[in-house]
């Protein structure tokens, strides 16, 4: 078993079978069907971009792609959204200060 | 900010760009053409992930019903708005739609905060400020994210429950909490005057955070609670009885970190066994209790204002629910800008038994909302010889048509008894006397009907029938037909030796067999068991109670002071049952109560309910009559469990059993 067999098992399961795995290739228009015994996987991409896959095949079509359930890869925007929140606090400091200034003239 | 900076007539339509803003700013700089929604273009919404905005999308397919928009929580701030997928299930779509949970609560507590501050009057307030909740809130409810483990590493994929200054999932969550804090301090803190008017509104704007287990007001009681326990050394009793039930619950707390699936009744019970989410609870429910008596104490209520504000909320209610059920995009959007526990329903038809519940979680307590603001309006207009405006008018018809919608039978048919009763002797002047001995006679009546229709066996047997029907004992047997024959036999007793499985059941329904087949019951006094099942049976309750006992399996100190507040995990998910699918409650409050702060806060409850309403009832004014409406639909439905409801039957209580005779005295005719 190659290594990417072993990630997509790992990721995916081994419900079916690999090498006669369809080429779904890059094929915009193709429908996955959903699995209802299949339980739902979250995929990552290296942007953080997350999807929820709901068949085995949908599965391995983006592990195959470069997704992958490892949260480490993820871009996490934790450190963004901190500091969006104090900018935004701030932002709300100045403008009541400036407020009650204006209110006291 | 100043309260005229906006003209109330802007109100509306500000607040509606305020809610679409964060939307509208994530379709900015979109790449891709958005598509319509289709099975053609089911494979183009599966690869191109978080490139299509949400925005566009609702803008692009408002045509489009058959589709469900599930929001989805997102580690990538830029996705956002964003589709994150599509699916095509039993010939539905359902799309993806990136959130964040930062983001969530940021937006929403500010959306909730500009809300408050523009429709309450700033007021002089006596209120002594304190800086003390600023820290402690904060700290208190960021605790809950730690507490609740299973919850929220469910809802997100990055939860980190450590507490280091690179934790920035939790440092996100305090400063989010420490603002709300600081903005509860400046905006709210100076209109809590007229706080108490306002709060029908919170059956619109419910506040529970999306995707998380709090709610906005819950947050804001407890905010005030700090300040009555720093002003008042008031409610001695109740703060010396909850500190004993709380060592209590302590003390028999077993951990094992189960998992609660709280579904409709999110942000208002605990998920996660754990002693820190017993004692994040504790502290809560507490604090709330104390905040929403501290905002009772300095609201000056106003009955015109507070009744229009029952009418328009209603309305509002109903009528935003059914534009929801129509437009998927709108049932997104309600769901979020207004903090539903749950989906409004997305069927303009209804269902389970002619149901309809619009955007609240549960048909069964909007009823008793909808009952309660018509009784509410007609109780002030008696009391106040007013006459139904046109306007009021329209009110009614609508918030009629959504009580008839919610098909809670017991609502209409409480509020329509009352409001006769209350329009014959109070403004027609019928001989009270006479009136009671007629609703005597309809009383006989309706139980000797009720034993001719349903028969003496169904009556009496029913509940124990359906508690046996929902218990473990027949599981992989012909259950139906062993449970029916022991019953048409009458040897229930020895259903507890059938497949040797009797120390399966509950407790409870252990103790209810023993006092229906005790051979020591008094001549003529019918047993016990069998009154309550023949009440549960006619009132419709029979099932649901059945499934209580069955899963009601208490320690004898757990019945005594029940499992703690909110604390629905033990009796939900530890007692082995064959029960059918779904979220099955109480469905009363008194067993809610039971479960909670068990039988000893059900006799508290019950001294109370006598000393101040029943052994003071004719002092008391007009509004009493709502207090009588809601302990008779509360002893059928669980709406304890939806906070408004709580804060609305607090508020009766408290209201309707005031001392304050001047107030009331004008009613009392």
């Amino acid at each position: 078993m190659d290594k990417d067999s072993e990630k997509i098992i790992n990721i995916c399961g081994s419900e079916g079978d690999l090498d006669s795995f369809p080429d779904i290739g890059s094929d915009p228009n193709y429908v996955f069907k959903n699995d209802p015994l299949f339980e739902t996987v979250a995929l990552y991409d290296l942007e953080g971009n997350a999807i929820n896959v709901n068949s085995w095949i949908e599965c391995v079509h983006y592990v195959k792609g470069g997704w992958s359930n490892n949260h480490l890869l993820l871009v996490n925007s934790e450190k963004d959204i901190f500091f969006f929140i104090v900018i935004s606090i701030s932002f709300y400091f100045f403008i009541r200060f400036f407020n009650k200034k204006y209110e006291k003239k | 900010m100043k309260d005229t900076f906006l003209k109330q007539k802007f109100y509306i339509p500000f607040l509606g760009i305020i809610t679409i803003m964060p939307w509208f700013l994530s379709s900015l700089g979109q790449k891709v053409t958005t598509k319509s929604i289709s099975i053609e273009n089911l494979g183009f919404y599966q690869s191109n992930i978080c490139d299509v905005s949400f925005f566009k999308v609702i803008f692009s397919n408002i045509n489009v019903r058959n589709i469900q928009f599930i929001g989805t929580n997102v580690q990538d701030i830029n996705c956002f708005g964003k589709i994150m997928g599509m699916d095509l299930v039993s010939g539905k779509f359902y799309m993806y739609v990136g959130t964040n949970i930062h983001i969530n609560i940021f937006f929403q507590t500010i959306f909730w905060i500009f809300l408050l501050t523009l429709f309450l009057k700033k007021d002089e307030t006596k209120a002594q400020r304190t800086v003390v909740p600023l820290l402690l809130i904060p700290l208190i409810f960021t605790f809950q994210i730690i507490s609740e483990s299973r919850f929220y590493s469910y809802i997100h994929e990055s939860y980190n429950s450590e507490i280091t200054l690179s934790n920035y999932y939790l440092i996100n969550i305090f400063l989010i909490y420490l603002f709300l804090s600081i903005l509860i301090h400046n905006h709210v803190v100076p209109r809590i005057n007229n706080f108490i008017n306002y709060f029908p509104f919170m059956f619109l704007f419910v506040g529970t955070f999306f995707d998380m287990n709090i709610n906005f007001y819950l947050i804001i009681f407890c905010f005030f609670g700090l300040y009555n326990l720093i002003a008042f050394k008031d409610y001695k009793y109740f703060n010396m009885i909850y500190f004993g039930f709380s060592f209590i619950w302590i003390i028999n707390f077993n951990q094992n970190g189960s998992y609660f699936d709280v579904d409709k009744i999110r942000g208002f019970a605990n998920t996660t066994k754990s002693t820190s989410a017993l004692l994040f609870w504790i502290v809560v429910i507490f604090l709330s209790i104390h905040g929403i008596l501290y905002l009772l104490k300095y609201s000056k209520i106003n009955l015109n204002l507070l009744k229009k504000n029952f009418l328009i909320s209603g309305t509002l209610l109903f009528l935003l629910g059914t534009v929801g059920s129509i437009f998927p995009g709108i049932n997104f959007y309600t769901f979020y800008t207004l903090g539903l526990n749950k989906k409004g329903i997305d069927k303009i038809a209804s269902i389970d038994g002619n149901t309809w519940r619009g955007l609240a979680s549960s048909a069964e307590s909007v009823g008793e909302f909808y009952a309660f603001s018509l009784l509410f309006f007609f109780i002030v207009l008696v009391k106040n010889k007013e006459k139904i405006q046109q306007i009021e008018f329209i009110y009614l018809i609508i918030i009629f048509f959504a009580l008839l919608r919610s098909n809670n039978f017991a609502a209409l048919s409480s509020f329509i008894l009352i409001t006769a009763y209350i329009f014959l002797i109070y403004k027609f002047g019928f001989n009270r006397k006479y009136l009671h001995l007629i609703m005597l006679v309809l009383f006989i009546l309706a139980v000797l009907f009720s034993i001719s229709y349903f028969s003496y066996g169904s009556l009496s047997k029913g509940l124990l029938f359906n508690a046996f029907e929902s218990s473990s004992v027949f599981i992989n047997t012909e259950n139906y037909y062993n449970n029916l024959r022991y019953f048409e036999e009458e040897n229930i007793l020895e259903i507890l030796n059938f497949n040797n499985q009797s120390e399966n059941l509950s407790s409870s329904l252990l103790m209810l067999v023993d006092i229906f087949t005790t051979e020591n019951n008094i001549p003529f006094v019918p047993n016990i068991v069998a009154v309550v099942s023949s009440l549960s049976l006619v009132i419709n309750r029979s099932e649901r109670w059945g499934v209580f006992i069955a899963k009601y399996d208490p320690s004898i100190s757990d019945f005594l002071f029940g499992y703690g507040p909110m604390q629905l995990n033990e009796y939900y998910l530890e007692q082995p049952m064959n029960e059918p699918n779904g979220l099955l409650l109480p469905h009363s409050s008194l067993l809610v109560l039971l479960l909670f702060s068990g039988i000893i806060s059900i006799l508290i409850f019950s001294f109370l309910t006598y000393k101040y309403l029943i052994k003071n009832f004719s002092n008391l004014g007009l509004m009493k009559y709502l207090l009588v409406f809601q302990i008779i639909n509360l002893i059928k439905s669980d709406s304890l469990l939806y906070l408004s409801s709580f804060v609305l039957f607090l508020f009766t209580f408290i209201f309707s059993t005031s001392e304050d005779r001047e107030e009331y005295s004008k009613s009392n005719i």
